[in-house]
């Protein structure tokens, strides 16, 4: 037997053989596999969804135009504006708004605790006194003069601020509590700060953050003129006594307190005749200034303590 | 005609080799051949049928840790491993997850929602699903948890580094700029931006759970974390119960599996499981914001400005710092 006849008919054999499991593996793999769905790299439903389109996750921010600005009166006024006890606003933030007064012809002076006249020498002759977020209380000496300053006939802004929580940094991290600090001569005017912070979580009640709420005007007026909408950026609200004060400014509906969470109608800005309290100060500055109406607001104030006249007090 | 050809061959045959040893030779190698392929062509056909579809599998796939990059790669690619594996009839995701940066926990959702486009996917909460863990089994077809487990806490933090916010402009002074908003943090642009982010998560939610939530849109943007129990109630979990609940649960939504008649595979990665806002120290929190100072940075000239995160939980260094403060005075 010669090699041919071996080699031959095995090479058949291995040729057959290879060729029968192949297609047994093929048939099988065709009968058996199915897969349901499609295959990756076909389109899939719902890759760009809906909620992620702009049109639903993009939002309308506040445009920050308008101007602030001030009446002129027929005497120029002078403003006393008082920094002595407030927390983080410096007489450099509140440069738009003496920036503002100095246009209108208006005379400004800053008590920062640094080289300032007395207190009473300061109030002498002006028109209007701004107290910003007073942090600790006023002394009794000073709670009088202020009495008798507001009632010869000058005008009073007092912008408070609701107690909050601010983690102090660097390496021994502390957590203190900052809170408005002049309750007394507030009281004295029948307005008291709330004891929360308010907030709303309404995307179309806020702006852009929850703890930034909206307020409308409740009545007209110097306070109301012009403006539609405030925001105040970190408010409390205010809770009055006696019928002597009027509510100019209510947190729009949906609007809660943070920790106990209740709903309700807040009033944020109020006045009792010649003394208007404010449950916000951050308004004031930027990057809150031009938020909303908030420059309307700001002009209306500011015109309001220029049109006081403290007439004889100190005289 | 025939006759004659096979006379022929005979004889073409016979003038070489002996008849009889060629055709033994060939009926040898049919035999072999026949026997051979009896025994081997089930094997083959084993073979073919596993590989295309044999017992349909439920791949239970395991996030254990933050949606991180890291852990999302791994989870990304196990689901597309699962989506290509024609025996993979449905998906198990375990998730044990308090979220982590946005981006990464918006990746995770994509290739969750795409799987579950294809196939049941069940989601079983294992520890937590908490934010941008939640972001990632809210488009599952059912979640299950633990009493013990968390879910919820939707929402998102930026985080921003104090000096280059509150000194964005006496900084950007000593650089020269081609815009006015080059290099720039405006505390506006963070909010908004982090509105934006926040309505695209709420929306997230409220698209795929909608219909099982008893919460509203602004309770479910309040932002709060549940235990399960109370998840099952308000709609943000399906039911209580275990891993092999959730597996049976998967096996019964595929139509692919007939009973009992599926197996169980597991995808096990060794994941990042530390979760940290890297904040050497944080200066301010307010609101969403946390305003920190970048630790490490002295040998770079730039810091990333923002990062934005999806996580249940506090910044870990303002009580890992105090903690050290304190042991170093000890």
């Amino acid at each position: 037997m010669s090699d041919r006849t071996v080699v031959q008919p095995l090479a058949v054999l291995i040729v057959a053989l290879a060729v029968i499991l192949a297609g047994t593996f093929a048939l099988s793999a065709l009968v058996g596999s199915a897969p349901t769905g499609s295959p990756d790299g076909a389109t899939i439903e719902g890759q760009s969804p809906a909620q992620y389109q702009p049109e639903v996750a993009g939002l309308d921010a506040d445009p920050e135009d308008g101007e602030l600005s001030v009446e002129d009166t027929e005497d120029d006024s002078r403003i006393v504006i008082d920094l002595r006890r407030t927390g983080d606003t410096t007489r450099t933030d509140l440069k738009p708004v003496t920036e503002a007064l100095f246009e209108a012809g208006h005379s400004v002076t800053v008590l920062d605790g640094t080289d300032d006249e007395e207190f009473g020498d300061a109030l002498a002759g002006s028109s209007g006194l701004l107290i910003v977020q007073p942090t600790s209380a006023y002394p009794d000496g000073e709670r009088d003069a202020i009495q008798d300053y507001v009632d010869a006939g000058g005008h009073a802004v007092i912008a408070g601020e609701p107690t909050q929580t601010r983690v102090g940094g660097g390496l021994f991290a502390s957590v203190s509590q900052v809170s408005f600090g002049a309750t007394e001569l507030a009281g004295s005017y029948g307005v008291q700060v709330g004891a929360e912070t308010l907030y709303n979580v309404n995307d179309t009640d806020n702006d852009n953050n929850f703890k930034s709420i909206y307020a409308t005007p409740t009545r007209g007026g110097i306070l109301t003129e012009g403006v539609e909408t405030v925001t105040f950026d970190r408010s409390g609200y205010v809770v009055t006594s006696g019928d002597d004060v009027a509510v100019h400014y209510t947190a729009v509906e949906g609007t809660k307190t943070i920790d106990t969470r209740r709903a309700g109608t807040y009033p944020v800005v109020v006045r009792n005749d010649s003394v208007v309290f404010t449950a916000d100060g951050s308004f004031l500055s930027q990057p809150e200034l031009y938020d909303a109406d908030n420059e309307v607001f700001t002009g209306n104030l500011l015109s309001f303590l220029a049109s006081g006249d403290s007439g004889n007090f100190g005289g | 005609m025939v006759y004659e050809f096979v006379v022929q061959g005979w004889r073409m045959a016979d003038s070489r080799w002996p008849i009889s040893e060629t055709r033994a030779a060939y009926v040898v190698i049919v035999t072999l051949l026949v026997v051979l392929a009896a025994v081997v062509a089930p094997i083959a056909w084993n073979l073919g049928s596993t590989a295309a579809d044999d017992n349909p599998t439920v791949q239970v796939i395991t996030l254990r840790g933050g949606t991180n990059d890291a852990n999302v790669n791994a989870v990304a690619t196990a689901l597309r491993e699962a989506r290509n594996n024609a025996s993979t009839a449905a998906v198990v995701l375990r998730v044990d997850s308090p979220g982590g940066p946005v981006a990464p926990s918006e990746e995770l959702y994509l290739a969750v929602n795409r799987t579950a486009a294809e196939m049941p996917v069940v989601a079983y909460v294992e520890g937590s699903a908490a934010s941008g863990g939640y972001y990632g089994i809210v488009p599952t077809d059912e979640i299950i948890v633990k009493p013990s487990s968390t879910v919820g806490s939707i929402g998102v933090i930026v985080q921003a580094p104090l000096s280059a916010v509150e000194q964005a402009e006496q900084v950007s002074g000593s650089y020269v700029r081609s815009g006015p908003d080059k290099a720039q943090i405006d505390q506006d642009r963070l909010r908004e931006d982090l509105e934006r982010l926040q309505r695209a998560f709420v929306g997230t939610v409220m698209t795929h759970r909608g219909n099982d939530l008893e919460l509203t849109r602004e309770e479910v943007a309040n932002g709060r974390a549940y235990l399960g129990t109370q998840a099952v109630e308000n709609g943000f979990a399906d039911r209580i119960g275990d891993i092999g609940s959730a597996i049976e649960a998967a096996a019964d939504r595929s139509e692919r599996i007939d009973g009992d008649q599926y197996d169980v595979e597991y995808t096990t990665r060794s994941v990042q499981v530390t979760l940290s806002i890297q904040a050497a120290a944080v200066e301010e929190v307010d609101g969403n914001t946390i305003y920190y100072t970048e630790a490490g940075t002295a040998d770079s000239e730039f810091v990333r400005p923002v990062r934005y995160y999806a996580v249940w939980g506090v910044p870990v260094e303002t009580t890992a710092a105090a903690g050290e403060g304190g042991s170093s005075d000890e």
